[in-house]
């Protein structure tokens, strides 16, 4: 008896259903074993590039025609040893990095941002930082005067955290931006992602390189955000942008 | 009507989806100065088992002390003081607990390990760490001789300086300078070496006057103008056979030489019947061209990084101002325009930024300013400061300042942003520094 049609259009949704659920949790158990094992980083996994200092001759580099003796720098007590001149041209080789999984960390309750401390911040504010916030509430759509607040408090936060990247030629340039999930209780849920135009800049520019690593420090160094548990749904997922342009109040 | 509906969905689907409408939007255009907190304990110390005689870690230098030194002096790190650690390094290879390293509000970390090989060489592992990212940003070995360990101190410095803030280091480099000693009436001025952080200087002249030191682009050959044939002439030192060559054969004085970047050509001013030109030298042919022809004073001439172009100084103004030609000396135009003289012109190793002397009402200050002329801003505040040169990354500046009263000139040096101005360690009275390239 064949059968009925009905019956195996059900039947293998749940079988499918099945597989995936296995699967998962093979991927699960995977990445555990994976991981674990590369907490240890035994030492033959360091396969850091030598660089290697080569002496090619006596005196290659200076000719002295005093004694050392008579010109040590006058701010530092310990006897270093007789320099031997060198040249050989270093090649530098950046190593497979070997670090375990990111988890940030919370901070202590005294670091904390206060919830009670909003109309201190709100008094804090900057003018500067008021109008851009203003301007940037304008067409969200998560709700303007809402989000104002909640604005002002993580850019009191944030600016406390960012170190500014005043490198390169064009330090006013090296805008990034960061697209950051929270967790309820304002840790944060997942790696911040770099946006796909910082990330384009990111890879083919140290200097921009430079100011994404100082947007994530900042992001990682004020976690975790206290904001309001009843408005999440309004910071839940933030989008950071780092601008120097302006100059420093 | 289906499929438009879908269509429908999924557009507004996509439109909400983008972090724009999504995600609450923060601009951060504030932030702070501050330089990095860093974490750098003492580098573990490895004796492997040499081939004769017993293992000794005494005789493996302090190499992380040197690294937390070049690190503070760029004005851009923080090294925290080792007594605050809490988590004692015994092997790089694992990673650290960066939870330890955050309770002391340190943003990066260096682990490094020294090893004194079995053939006598040394090699130091070293890995520089996010600590709030929980992630390793850099992770470099060296070997070398032990006699050179603070080279490799310097390339560490530069490799983390690098990493952290995109740009190039400058710690593996030397410094060349007129080391002045005696009574004011009898001032000994002799040509000398140092390192960057002030070890390792020697004397490479001894007894004759001599000024404006130039390194060529190897950092091996150096260009100064001595009186050691009676005359002010222009010489060459090579730092590898320490041979001295007169530069030329000129019947009057020659002065002020630069390198060109490639370090084919030197361009330097002659003097004859009270009026100076600009000339240049090919070193491989030593065939001499002149580029400029006013009867005015000009001098001081300073390559573009390209080659393309010389920023010279000039009074054919009627006043010393700084001016910019081609190399082959056409189309002259002068770029200062500021208050006050404008002398000693450098152009930038990265070619944004050109520094000078700033004379003002008998007030010397290193000043830098755009190539167009544009942007000029005074960097230092003493009360003679001039002959500016570059760091190699074009970063930061050193300079002479000579204290009111002219007793005794030194070195300092100051950030490209005009903070981070302190005193360079030299062996007594110093003037006229030329910083180095990156050693080769």
């Amino acid at each position: 008896m064949r059968p009925n049609r009905a019956t195996a259009e059900r039947a293998a949704p749940r079988l499918g259903i099945l597989v995936s659920i296995l699967l998962h949790a093979g991927l699960v158990v995977a990445l555990f074993v994976s991981f674990s094992k590369k907490l240890d980083m035994p030492s033959d996994m360091v396969s850091i590039v030598p660089v290697d200092l080569v002496t090619v001759a006596d005196q290659n580099n200076v000719a002295p025609t005093v004694k050392k003796e008579d010109v040590t720098p006058p701010d530092v007590k310990q006897q270093e040893p007789e320099p031997t001149p060198d040249v050989a041209p270093p090649k530098i080789d950046i190593a497979p990095d070997v670090t375990p999984k990111p988890k940030p960390e919370k901070k202590t309750d005294s670091e904390k941002f206060d919830i009670n401390d909003i109309e201190k911040l709100l008094a804090k504010k900057k003018p500067a930082n008021a109008k851009v916030a203003q301007r940037t509430v304008q067409g969200i759509g998560a709700g303007t005067a809402m989000t104002v607040d909640l604005i002002t408090l993580l850019q009191s936060e944030i600016n406390r955290c960012w170190t500014r990247p005043d490198y390169g030629p064009h330090p006013e340039r090296l805008i990034v931006r960061y697209e950051l999930f929270l967790n309820r209780d304002g840790s944060v849920a997942q790696a911040p992602k770099l946006m796909p135009e910082s990330a384009a800049a990111a890879a083919g520019d140290p200097y921009m390189r430079a100011a994404a690593d100082a947007g994530r420090r900042a992001i990682y160094q004020c976690a975790p955000y206290r904001l309001p548990a009843d408005r999440y749904n309004l910071w839940r997922d933030i989008v950071f942008t780092f601008d120097p342009r302006s100059p420093v109040e | 009507m289906k499929r438009l509906s879908l269509m429908v969905v999924a557009v507004v689907g996509l439109v909400l989806s983008h972090p724009a409408f999504a995600a609450l939007q923060v601009d951060v255009n504030q932030g702070n100065l501050q330089p990095l907190p860093i974490a750098i304990p003492d580098f573990i110390s490895v004796s492997g088992a040499p081939a004769a005689g017993p293992a000794n870690t005494a005789a493996i230098p302090n190499i992380a002390q040197v690294v937390r030194a070049d690190l503070e002096r760029s004005g851009l790190f923080k090294p925290l003081d080792p007594k605050s650690f809490i988590e004692h390094i015994s092997n790089i290879n694992v990673a650290p607990n960066f939870q330890n390293w955050r309770v002391i509000n340190a943003q990066g970390l260096v682990t490094g390990q020294a090893t004194l090989q079995p053939d006598g060489r040394l090699r130091v592992d070293f890995r520089l760490w996010d600590v709030y990212g929980e992630s390793q940003m850099l992770g470099l070995q060296f070997t070398t001789q032990p006699a050179t360990w603070r080279r490799v101190a310097h390339m560490i410095s530069d490799a983390i300086y690098q990493r952290i803030t995109g740009e190039k280091g400058y710690f593996d480099t030397r410094i060349v300078f007129i080391s002045e000693s005696g009574p004011a009436l009898h001032r000994q001025k002799r040509l000398a070496i140092m390192d960057e952080d002030g070890w390792n200087s020697s004397f490479l002249t001894n007894g004759f006057l001599v000024l404006t030191p130039r390194f060529n682009p190897s950092a091996q050959m150096i260009a100064y103008m001595s009186y050691a044939t009676g005359k002010p002439r222009v010489f060459l030192f090579d730092l590898e056979t320490g041979r001295q060559e007169k530069l030329g054969d000129f019947p009057n004085m020659t002065f002020s030489p630069r390198f060109s970047p490639d370090g084919n050509l030197v361009a330097m001013s002659l003097e004859s019947g009270g009026n100076s030109d600009i000339y240049i030298m090919d070193l491989r042919t030593r065939q001499t061209r002149r580029l400029t022809y006013d009867p005015a004073v000009d001098t001081a001439p300073s390559f573009s990084p390209d080659g393309k172009q010389i920023v010279f100084e000039s009074d054919r103004g009627g006043s010393q101002q700084i001016y910019v030609m081609n190399v082959d000396g056409s189309n002259p135009h002068r770029i200062s325009f500021g208050e006050g003289r404008h002398g000693t012109p450098v152009w930038s190793p990265r070619g944004d930024l050109i520094a000078f002397t700033s004379v003002m009402s008998a007030q010397f200050r290193i000043g830098v300013m755009r190539p167009d002329g544009g942007g000029e801003r005074l960097l230092s505040n003493g009360w003679q400061d001039e002959g500016p040169t570059w760091a190699p990354n074009g970063r930061v500046l050193m300079f002479t300042r000579t204290a009111q009263g002219g007793r005794g000139s030194q070195i300092w040096s100051i950030d490209v942003t005009g903070r981070n101005q302190r005193r360079v360690s030299t062996p007594g009275d110093a003037s006229d520094p030329a910083w180095s390239p990156l050693i080769q």
